[in-house]
């Protein structure tokens, strides 16, 4: 608020160091060689997919760290005494805390100053800092990665990484990759309630309806017996897939465009007749007084307490948030007083179908790493950190023999320790592997092996993921290959259009719009350059077509 | 504001003190029988305005108590208001057994006392300055710290500098940048204004110089305005986490407002991130949150009825005679 004296000097300090910092991001964006020589102090000559990485001498790289506040970051955790004991790397972190992860992160690039490696980055948030040149187009130096380069080819994910492809033809994050998809989030049902009336756990949109109204009418109650967390987008963007579109604000919806494989062009699917009918769909259960309209504007804190003290009985859940959803309800209605489960993603007008991409977030590295002299050995490092079969299994689980072994094929907690997030427990289980030693956390552990994925789930889930394995797969949608500059053109356009789409939908959901009115909301977006908007895409498109 | 309760406390603050004098000036004038009939409905109009704004800035500290002081239950039911249900004091078991709390509770002391410290000193002197009217350049030096009202360098280039100055993960990127309020400085300004210089002129005929005049007679004269700038620089440095998430790095050095920050908005947040995404959401129990915010606002709590007792006006009736 208040420097005084000093203020002009700040200003033109400012000014002139945000300059340097972008001259010097360019400049080092534009020298992107995929070269790595004379940069090799400390990188292995023979290292390989599989070869164990320890720097020939010892390394510290910085890493953005994001703290969680359910296991917060501790000095003194194991994991990082483990990585230093195997791998002869020392990390140097910056504790960010964790919801204002994306700010601090967006405020170190922009100002020049960010650590060696950016954690936990989701494909789509590296777009903004592209143009800046203060990321690596890591793509460049992917050779140097066996183990990432060995995933890629072996689960066939080449398509997967063409969707997070910039402009020129290279990628800025290293996602986490998935040898299978595996979804995570859908409806959680009172099953006890179910089986009390009756009803058979809803196969598809139609029926999640139906045991809607059977609910209500043998429990009336002032609220609805769908009452939603995560603003209702959750649900939103699980439905959208089955009904062929994208919902759900900041979930789903993205940027609204869908690619059409026979026309071979994009196209803004809120305004397609899939979108109004799941619009319409929603707009049917709040008008019947099946779904509370508060599920689009409450806190989950609310939403929560309604399902956790029996006053309703459908929410949205991920497998994590079931295990929370329990602790609570056997606090407040009694352990086998209830019963909830997650019922599989209802079938939509599509039938059993399921969107999502095997990429999960990653990676980015500064471009400032290309100039160290290890550069290799980071390289290297990361590529084992994260891409190698036996970090990833020991970031999740520990140092194999100490922490867990492996019987039957499962992976075991020793006697002594546990990983209670998880619901995994020891009879002598004193210390948590997540809270006291910092395994399992965000940081390190993304995608994997389908057994490694899986490894850290209930049988309950197991189950349920063999359902969701049959349903059929909608291949992911391509991005949009915008240079810079058009994407700074696309950025201001999408901004209006996807928030006015967003706010048509909550109007026509919570009935304070009649969906009369729908040709009127396409007359909207269109008067807010919808057309421009949709034609400087396929135009990016063709002309990347063009270039390959 | 992530502690809503001595930053609220100060609307009703400042109203009581405006409200007050008028209140007794009517008295003084007609005594109560004379009060007119609108001065009467005026005052009750006043006292229902002020304890409705009491009400409201009040009920949701208790509210966060009795919460802190409850069992999980019955905060999920709703059933939590005044006063705790399910009383338990396991919670503040569980928050004051964590090194961290107390390490960054630790933090959060020094800074505050530090970063008021200097802040106090920097505003005085310059309010100080400012208010002689002899100044040479004393317009061009308000104006130096007008426009930073109006104006500021912006994000980036602030974050730089700080950085570029060496002071990232160091208390002083924490007590520096923000060290004077100009709002705290102009009202100190116009209170030295507001002093009699005939109390001056007698001190410099009495031998004192400069510096001896505002340390022996304008500060000791001052106190009331020093307690309030005190007070706010204090409450605003305790509660302040902006800057500490700006330039430090390691958690060791936060203070307890970034951490009762994750606390709270951390466990709240969901990831945006598609449908297939491994969770990593958190989930904080509502007693816990509570605990920590009764624990965080507690000492500036206390303080205020401490410094109140400065807020008295008149302390120079009588010091002059005109």
């Amino acid at each position: 608020m208040a420097i005084t004296l000093s203020r002009r000097d700040v200003l033109v300090m400012g000014l002139a160091g945000a300059a340097a910092g972008l001259l010097a991001g360019c400049s080092s964006g534009a020298a992107s060689t995929g070269d790595v020589a004379g940069k090799t102090v400390g990188a292995m000559k023979d290292y390989t997919a599989g070869t164990q990485f320890k720097a020939t001498k010892p390394l510290t790289f910085t890493m953005l760290f994001q703290d969680n506040p359910a296991y917060p970051y501790k000095k003194s955790w194991e994991i990082f005494k483990d990585i230093k004991k195997m791998t002869n790397v020392d990390l140097d972190l910056t504790i960010v805390p964790y919801d204002d992860y994306s700010d601090k992160r967006a405020l170190l690039i922009n100002s020049g100053k960010a650590p060696t490696i950016l954690a936990k980055t989701y494909p789509g948030e590296e777009q903004q800092f592209v143009g800046g040149g203060a990321i690596l187009a890591v793509s460049d130096y992917t050779k140097y990665m066996p183990n990432f380069t060995k995933k890629v080819k072996d689960w066939n994910l080449d398509a997967d990484l063409d969707t997070i492809r910039q402009a020129d033809g290279k990628f800025y994050v290293l996602p986490g990759l998935h040898e299978t998809l595996s979804p995570d989030y859908t409806l959680a049902f009172r099953t006890d309630v179910l089986d009390e009336l009756g009803i058979a756990v809803p196969q598809t949109w139609d029926e999640v309806r139906s045991a809607l109204e059977k609910i209500r009418e043998a429990h009336p109650s002032s609220i609805a017996p769908f009452s939603d967390r995560w603003l209702g987008a959750c649900v939103l963007n699980v439905a959208a897939a089955t009904f062929g579109t994208m919902a759900g604000a900041n979930w789903g919806i993205s940027n609204g465009l869908m690619f059409d494989q026979d026309k071979d062009e994009f196209y803004y699917t809120p305004t397609t007749d899939q979108y109004k009918q799941l619009v319409t769909y929603f707009a049917g259960l709040v008008s019947d007084g099946l779904m509370d309209p508060e599920s689009f504007t409450q806190t989950d804190d609310q939403a929560q307490a309604n399902f956790q003290t029996g006053k309703t009985y459908v929410i949205s859940t991920n497998a994590q948030t079931l295990q929370l959803y329990r602790t609570a309800m056997d606090q407040n209605i009694g352990k086998g007083k209830y019963a909830i489960a997650k019922i599989p993603v209802p079938a939509g007008p599509l039938g059993k179908v399921l969107a999502g991409s095997r990429l999960e977030n990653g990676i980015m590295l500064s471009s400032s790493a290309a100039k160290q002299d290890d550069f290799e050995a980071l390289l290297q490092y990361v590529d084992w950190q994260w891409y190698s079969d036996k970090a990833q299994e020991f970031v999740k689980w520990g140092p194999e023999g100490k922490t867990w072994e492996k019987k039957d094929g499962k992976y075991q907690l020793i006697d002594g320790y546990n990983l209670k997030d998880y619901g995994f427990t020891t009879p002598h289980g004193k210390i948590d592997i997540r809270e006291d030693l910092g395994f399992s956390c965000g940081n390190f552990t993304y995608g994997g092996t389908t057994a490694i994925v899986q490894s850290t789930m209930t049988d309950e889930e197991l189950a349920w993921q063999k359902v969701m394995a049959s349903y059929k797969q909608i291949p992911p949608a391509p991005a949009v290959p915008y240079t810079a500059a058009e994407r700074q053109q696309a950025t201001l356009k999408q901004t209006p259009i996807i928030d006015a789409t967003n706010t048509a939908t909550l109007n026509f959901i919570l009935g304070k719009r009649s969906l009369d009115d729908w040709d009127d909301y396409v007359k909207e977006l269109n008067d807010k350059g919808l057309k421009s908007y949709v034609d400087d895409a396929n135009k990016a498109y063709q002309a990347a077509k063009k270039k390959a | 504001m992530v502690i809503p309760a001595p930053s609220a406390l100060e609307p009703g603050q400042v109203a009581s003190l405006e409200a007050s004098p008028d209140l007794a000036k009517t008295r003084k004038k007609g005594g109560s029988l004379a009060r007119t009939r609108g001065e009467r409905i005026f005052g009750v109009f006043n006292v229902i305005v002020l304890l409705l704004a009491v009400a409201v800035t009040l009920y949701p500290v208790i509210n966060v108590a009795a919460q802190s002081f409850s069992s999980e239950k019955y905060i999920d039911f709703g059933q939590v208001f005044v006063w705790p249900r399910g009383f338990n004091i396991d919670t503040y078991k569980v928050v004051a057994g964590d090194p961290a709390f107390w390490i960054d509770y630790k933090n959060t002391v020094v800074y505050t006392v530090v970063a008021t410290a200097i802040s106090m000193f920097l505003s005085t002197i310059y309010a100080y300055a400012l208010s002689r009217k002899e100044l040479k350049g004393r317009t061009f030096f308000v104006w130096v710290a007008l426009i930073t009202m109006f104006y500021s360098g912006g994000l980036i280039p602030q974050y730089v500098l700080v950085s570029g100055l060496g002071l990232t993960d160091t208390i002083w990127a924490i007590v520096l940048p923000n060290a004077i309020s100009v709002f705290n400085l102009l009202v100190m300004k116009s209170f030295f204004e507001n002093m009699p210089r005939e109390l001056e002129e007698a001190a410099a005929l009495d031998g004192l110089d400069t510096y001896g005049t505002l340390w022996r007679v304008v500060l000791p004269l001052s106190k009331a305005v020093i307690a309030t700038m005190i007070l706010f620089y204090a409450v605003a440095n305790w509660n302040s986490w902006f800057q500490a998430f700006l330039y430090l790095d390691k958690s060791s050095m936060f203070p307890v407002t970034i951490y009762l920050r994750n606390l709270i908005t951390g466990a709240s947040s969901a990831q945006t991130s598609g449908a297939n995404a491994a969770s990593d959401l958190t989930a904080i129990s509502a007693n816990i949150k509570a605990v920590a915010m009764v624990l965080t606002m507690l000492p500036i709590l206390v303080v205020y009825p401490f410094v109140q007792r400065y807020f008295v006006s008149g302390v120079m009736l009588g010091s002059v005679k005109q």
